[in-house]
């Protein structure tokens, strides 16, 4: 059964929905600087999504934090009603436990959006971290990797894998089917104005094809 | 930046933060030197769109409502070349103020919010102003190619501007060809054009009717798509527009694997002939495309449609079709838990029409006065037989109650067609302002009540009228002579002054 909320939101707003998760590591190495920049990075993205009219109504932003815990900070909400989250850091880095967790978010929404008739374009994941897994089982990572190989494969996911600081690019390529990217001087900023760019294009665009969007491998190299 | 006009010579200075809009390919900016106008200044150059835009500002189609002194089609006024080499940078075109996009008026959390007086005749009457648009530009032979939910502009008279003209089909007077539209948004694009690179090819109106029709779709149903529904299939849902290419509209007669979308509103509140046309467009036009109805069609079955509005009881808001028994929007609110898509005037002039209904909000009952009229009547006793009328009347007397009584016939027999369920039609004025009074009866709406109820007390009234104007009759025809002597002596008693 559809809840009442999501009943008003979709008679309310009957747009087809363009649902982005935002996999962010939360921890102890982020402390400081990083999560600093995360943060603004974060809301910067915000701003730029809003700033296109369409973009604002049909991306539906899901905001997950990963340390040992995983935190679903924000459930999905259109991106004219996100505000960025606050994050914080401590602990390990159960990453392989978050992708599942985020891909399950997705297929959640997915099967809402089946029951109420709202047509959907292929959801966006963005993980971004600044090491790897650590105090999880090495099962968790491989089967998340696999899940990710098969979705991409199938088409139903576009997965993305952000690395910042002392990130394993190496690791990163064995988790995401396209090419990692690297995130050099912490510039968050110029990361997130190209996903919402992204975003503005998929929810303009046809649903079937991914547009052309290019994606950098490295953003903010001096 | 500073810009040539092109056929006015004159500079024109334009400031970034005069930026009112931008998209993928350009940025318009209002013009400080001129306040009727707007710059579209491109982002990248696009030497290919200079001829097309030459032939454009030397032949501008007659706008429909410039008599109104209103822009219907922003057409290019003057093209802007860089004052630094001389390329087409852009071009001017007329400022339409205070203009929302169409989709902020048929999406209903939008409209809530930049227009919440926005009624259902309103949106009637923006898809007849769409349609009156399309159809002079098709006179014209004009094709809009791209016509979208981004590109239409709407006041909050129900004026409709259409935008972005620097990319519609425009014949080629000198190359005897036409300078294509080489962009399309797929949820607007018919079935035989899916797909297809779309740089060359050349469009018909019948492709337009396809898009427009989507857009008259979405202003009469809440902004849902009418390809919109829930997959009966296994699989993920296919994509909107792999929808449109199998013709899979889910309000058609084929087996669309979709069932209507639960949170749109039912298709039963458009009129019969408005599903009809719609049928026609999504599901015949896919085969034939010159069964999708003409612009002009349109914009006759939405007037007439828009006459047949009627009002609710509750909500003077709420304009709903009168083949409705029952207010549709009330029954929408309801089932969205107090989210009323048309607030009444009050609770908008108070701030409160984005906040729920009051659940334990009060129901009517039909009229409490009405039984007791009914009542009495029942208990009144059935009119005595009269004795026939005596010499002393006079000849005058039966005459007149005769005339009276022929006079009384057709009137008796409009009254009583008129009993039955009536309700008296939406006048069409035009709509200069917002605040406009539409003069209208409306009808209760409250479930309780049944227009046959209304019938049968109107019945009994007449019956009582009918029962007091035999009783004067036949009072009259017995003591009408004795009032004539009376009155004759009256006067014999006067003095005249004379004899």
């Amino acid at each position: 059964m559809v809840s009442i909320d999501n009943k008003i939101d979709f008679a309310n707003n009957p747009e087809p929905r363009c649902p982005c998760v935002l996999l962010l590591d939360t921890s102890m190495s982020m402390k400081g600087a990083p999560i600093d920049a995360l943060n603004a990075g974060v809301q910067r993205f915000r701003d730029e999504l809003i700033k296109d009219k369409l973009a604002a109504r049909r991306v539906e932003v899901a905001v997950v934090s990963f340390n040992t815990h995983i935190d679903v900070l924000q459930p999905f909400v259109t991106a004219n009603r996100f505000s960025a989250p606050v994050l914080s850091v401590q602990g390990f880095t159960s990453m392989g436990t978050a992708i599942e967790r985020g891909l399950d978010l997705i297929q959640d929404r997915k099967n809402l959006y089946r029951m109420s008739g709202i047509a959907y374009y292929r959801p966006w994941m963005v993980m971004v971290t600044d090491g790897q897994p650590h105090g999880e089982g090495d099962h968790a990572i491989r089967s998340a990797a696999a899940r990710i190989r098969k979705y991409e494969d199938e088409k139903r996911i576009s997965f993305f894998a952000v690395g910042v600081q002392d990130a394993s690019m190496d690791n990163l390529a064995r988790i995401s089917v396209r090419p990692p990217i690297m995130l050099q001087n912490l510039n968050f900023e110029d990361m997130f104005v190209w996903l919402s760019a992204s975003m503005h294009l998929v929810s303009r665009a046809a649903v079937s094809e991914q547009p052309a969007v290019p994606v950098p491998n490295i953003f903010g190299a001096l | 930046m500073r810009f040539l006009r092109k056929f006015d010579g004159r500079t024109i200075e334009i400031t970034t933060d005069r930026e009112i809009n931008s998209g993928g390919e350009a940025r318009i900016y209002t013009v400080d030197s001129d306040p009727s106008l707007v710059a579209k200044i491109y982002r990248r150059a696009k030497p290919q769109t200079s001829s097309k835009l030459l032939t454009m500002v030397q032949n501008p189609p007659p706008d429909p409502t410039a008599a109104q002194g209103h822009a219907s089609i922003a057409w290019p006024v003057d093209l802007l070349l860089s004052a630094a080499d001389g390329t087409v940078a852009g071009y001017l075109m007329p400022y339409v103020v205070g203009a929302h996009p169409i989709l902020d008026l048929y999406s209903p959390g939008e409209r809530l919010e930049v227009c919440p007086l926005f009624s259902y005749q309103y949106l009637f009457r923006t898809a007849q102003n769409l349609a009156a648009v399309v159809h002079a530009l098709h006179v014209r032979d004009y094709v809009i190619g791209d016509i979208n939910e981004s590109n239409i502009l709407v006041l909050d008279t129900a004026l409709v501007t259409v935008v972005d003209t620097d990319s519609f089909q425009v014949p080629d007077l000198d190359g005897g060809t036409v300078f294509h539209c080489p962009v399309g948004k797929p949820e607007f694009t018919p079935p035989e054009l899916q797909g297809k690179p779309l740089d060359d090819v050349t469009r018909t109106p019948a492709h337009d009717r396809f898009g427009l029709a989507v857009l008259i779709f979405q202003l009469l149903m809440e902004g849902n798509h009418p390809f919109a529904g829930i997959f009966t299939g296994e699989d993920d849902p296919p994509p909107i527009e792999a929808r449109i290419s199998a013709g899979h509209y889910p309000y058609g007669s084929s087996e669309a694997p979709y069932r209507p979308a639960p949170f749109a509103p039912p298709i039963e509140i458009l009129p019969a002939v408005l599903r009809t046309m719609f049928r026609r467009c999504f599901e015949d036009g896919r085969q034939d495309p010159r069964m999708r109805p003409h612009a002009a069609e349109w914009v006759k079955a939405l007037k007439e449609a828009e006459l047949d509005l009627a009002a609710c009881g509750v909500n003077d808001q709420h304009l709903y079709g009168s083949h409705l028994d029952m207010c549709p929007w009330c029954r929408r609110a309801e089932t969205l838990g107090g989210t009323d898509p048309f607030p009444s005037k009050l609770r908008v002039v108070s701030g409160r029409h984005k906040e729920p209904l009051p659940a334990t909000t009060q129901s009517a009952l039909p009229s409490s006065s009405a039984p007791s009229i009914r009542a009495a009547v029942a208990a009144m006793p059935p009119p005595a037989e009269e004795a026939p009328p005596t010499d002393r009347t006079g000849p005058w007397a039966s005459t007149a109650a005769a005339a009276l009584l022929q006079g009384l016939k057709p009137a008796l027999g409009r009254l009583l067609v008129g009993g039955a369920d009536r309700i008296r039609k939406l006048r069409g004025s035009p709509i200069d302002a917002p605040s406009h009074r539409i003069t209208y009866v409306g009808r209760a709406a409250s479930s309780g009540r049944s227009s046959s109820n209304a019938a049968r007390s109107r019945l009994y009234l007449l019956l009582i009228a009918l029962a007091i104007t035999i009783a004067i009759v036949t009072i009259g025809l017995k003591y009408g002579g004795y009032v004539k002597r009376t009155w004759r002596e009256w006067v014999y008693t006067i003095d005249f002054g004379r004899r």
